[in-house]
């Protein structure tokens, strides 16, 4: 699903990043880890298409993400990819049903209201949806920001960090919660952190050096 | 649900979108109160003038025997001898002549004697009744008919001068034959009677009462207030004026030369309002621009988060500023409510003194201010848009 070849992404030229060639089938989960500083948020918004690399192949599915331009980088992000952050963020002026809605709206996919409904509700998150996000708990927003990544049925899924601002017992549930809805939706899972505590859930495991300075 | 969004996201934090609201309805409200008028005030005018090249009366001041002539509300100049207007008639240049004779009041609506060529002058028609024929019978127009209640076949008495509290005249009263369809012009505010009929109340009154200018009654010189005259071709109008200030003892004024000396004045008080909803309107396009610069920091995450769902930067620049021109609408809306509030305590309180009352219906030129307004609401938002559109997507994601 996920293939990337000689990928290499250079800030300025002293600050400048080659990553390793990664792979990742439909359903199975990617763990890259490593230290702060050797690249790894730029490595995810490179396989997001928001950042775009100097050099190397990036292709998920049948598309060549690294030849796209910039508005049909927005449009395939849009339609295909789903993000999870380090801290959920919301549209503060909306309810999380609209928030739910909007990854579909901007990603020009059709989203009932009913499989919204049960998505939310498969997620725990039902009883929220009328609510305005801040009103939520954390746990809560970070479910809902991983419903907000599925509701495109995306068929890649990048976390940033989904759970290093989380205690013990969300983080378990949510990395849990990931892996189980990647492998449910038939996505490709990349998750990206420094957070120790997730080696043991995910076996497929990339540790990025610190490199380039 | 881009509109939903930008609808939400302003009624999120109101307070900085209401007082740019604010002063766009107020600069927008006087703006729009001042295009109303002055359309309205011109076309009154203009309609009034119907066929009057000049005006003859006592001299005085020429822009107030206008306006007391033409548009009856000032005060006349004096009065000049019948003998000499009819002198006027005779004259081949003038083609015809219509006498004005003020004389009293009933209810404050002037009683004006003249003859049946002044109704023809502006069209007015005969809803009922008919016109008058002989002294001390009276057609009065549509709001002094709406008002007083008068109909076909009353008599009323008329007042002495043009105060409701002014001595009444009861020993000769007036009986209305006709009353008048709307015209929209003087006519609506008017008693109409015969030259006769000022003089005949007058004379009578003098027997009886021992007023300063009592005068023996074969002495008293037949006097009218001004004469309204139609000239015979546009260069004898322009001839005559001083043909008859310098040959006889009354003047002659020309009521399109006196308005616009007098729309000129008042031209200075609309330029300084103008001027001044001009200065507000500045002012409420800075105050949008900062309510949304303010929002735009806040939300750059939410911004950040639309882009990483594949919203694109052209969409993101034009949310922005529909996120300006929503405000702009708005605040064009709470303008125009304003306006015509405005015009509404006008027509309440001054209407009747003015004898005029102000129509509520939009103008063009308020197409134009819409225009204007947008425009301003969308320069204002031109800033924080171009922000967004040049936001670098990976820090903006990385930095929250």
């Amino acid at each position: 699903m996920l293939q990337t070849k000689n990928l290499q992404f250079a800030y300025n030229n002293d600050l400048s990043f080659s990553f390793p060639d990664l792979g990742c089938g439909a359903g199975e989960s990617l763990l890259i880890t490593g230290r702060s500083g050797c690249g790894k948020t730029t490595l995810l918004h490179l396989l997001a298409g928001i950042l775009h690399p100097s050099a190397g192949e990036i292709s998920i599915g049948d598309t060549l993400l690294s030849s796209l331009g910039g508005a049909a980088a927005d449009r395939f992000r849009g339609a295909c990819i789903g993000l999870v952050y380090q801290r959920p963020h919301f549209i503060a002026s909306l309810t999380v049903l609209d928030n739910l809605r909007l990854p579909a709206y901007l990603g020009h996919k059709p989203a009932s209201e009913k499989a919204i409904g049960e998505l939310a509700a498969h997620l725990g998150i039902g009883h929220t949806l009328r609510q305005l996000p801040d009103r939520l708990s954390v746990g809560e927003q970070q479910r809902a920001s991983i419903a907000r990544a599925l509701v495109n049925r995306p068929a890649l899924i990048l976390a940033d960090e989904p759970t290093s601002a989380l205690d013990d017992e969300n983080c378990a549930s949510v990395i849990e919660l990931l892996t189980r809805q990647a492998a449910e939706h038939d996505a490709a899972l990349v998750i990206v952190t420094h957070d120790g505590r997730l080696k043991s859930a995910v076996k497929n495991q990339v540790e990025l050096s610190l490199q380039g300075r | 649900m881009l509109l939903k969004i930008i609808y939400r996201n302003l009624a999120h934090k109101p307070l900085g979108a209401a007082l740019s609201v604010a002063l766009l309805a107020l600069s927008t409200g006087i703006i729009s109160m001042l295009l109303l008028l002055q359309s309205q005030l011109e076309q009154k005018f203009e309609r009034d003038l119907k066929d009057i090249d000049l005006v003859v009366g006592a001299k005085g001041s020429p822009l107030q025997l206008v306006l007391s002539a033409v548009y009856h509300v000032d005060a006349p100049t004096g009065n000049i001898p019948l003998e000499e207007v009819e002198k006027l008639r005779k004259m081949r240049s003038i083609s015809g002549i219509t006498p004005l004779a003020y004389g009293d009041s009933y209810q404050r609506f002037r009683i004006l004697g003249t003859d049946t060529t002044f109704i023809s002058r502006y069209g007015g028609k005969l809803k009922s009744g008919r016109l008058f024929k002989q002294p001390l019978e009276a057609v009065i127009g549509a709001t002094v008919a709406e008002n007083t209640g008068l109909q076909a076949g009353q008599t009323f008495f008329s007042t002495h001068g043009d105060v409701a509290e002014g001595e009444q005249h009861d020993h000769a009263g007036y009986v209305v034959t006709g009353i008048l369809e709307r015209s929209n012009t003087v006519l609506d505010n008017l008693l109409l009677t015969e030259v006769a009929s000022v003089w005949s109340i007058h004379e009578e009154g003098h027997e009886d009462h021992d007023h300063d200018h009592d005068h023996a009654r074969d002495t008293i010189p037949r006097e009218i207030t001004a004469a309204l005259v139609k000239a015979r071709s546009v260069h004898s109008a322009m001839t005559l004026p001083m043909m008859i200030n310098e040959s006889t003892g009354m003047q002659a004024a020309s009521p399109a030369l006196e308005i616009n000396r007098l729309m000129k004045m008042l031209g200075i008080g609309v330029t300084a309002l103008q001027t001044l909803a001009l200065g507000i309107m500045l002012i409420s396009g800075f105050s949008v621009f900062i309510a949304l610069y303010n929002r735009l920091r806040e939300r750059k995450y939410e911004l950040a988060l639309m882009r990483s769902m594949g919203c694109s930067r052209l969409r993101l620049f034009w949310m922005l500023l529909s996120e300006g021109m929503l405000l702009a609408v708005t605040g064009f809306a709470g303008g125009v409510l304003l306006s015509r509030l405005g015009l509404w305590i006008l027509n309440t309180g001054a209407a009747r003194e003015f004898h005029f009352v102000f129509r509520y219906e939009p103008v063009q030129a308020e197409l134009w201010l819409l225009g204007i307004t947008v425009l301003v609401g969308a320069v204002a938002a031109l800033v924080p848009a171009i922000s967004a559109f040049r936001m670098n997507l990976s820090r903006a994601l990385a930095d929250a």
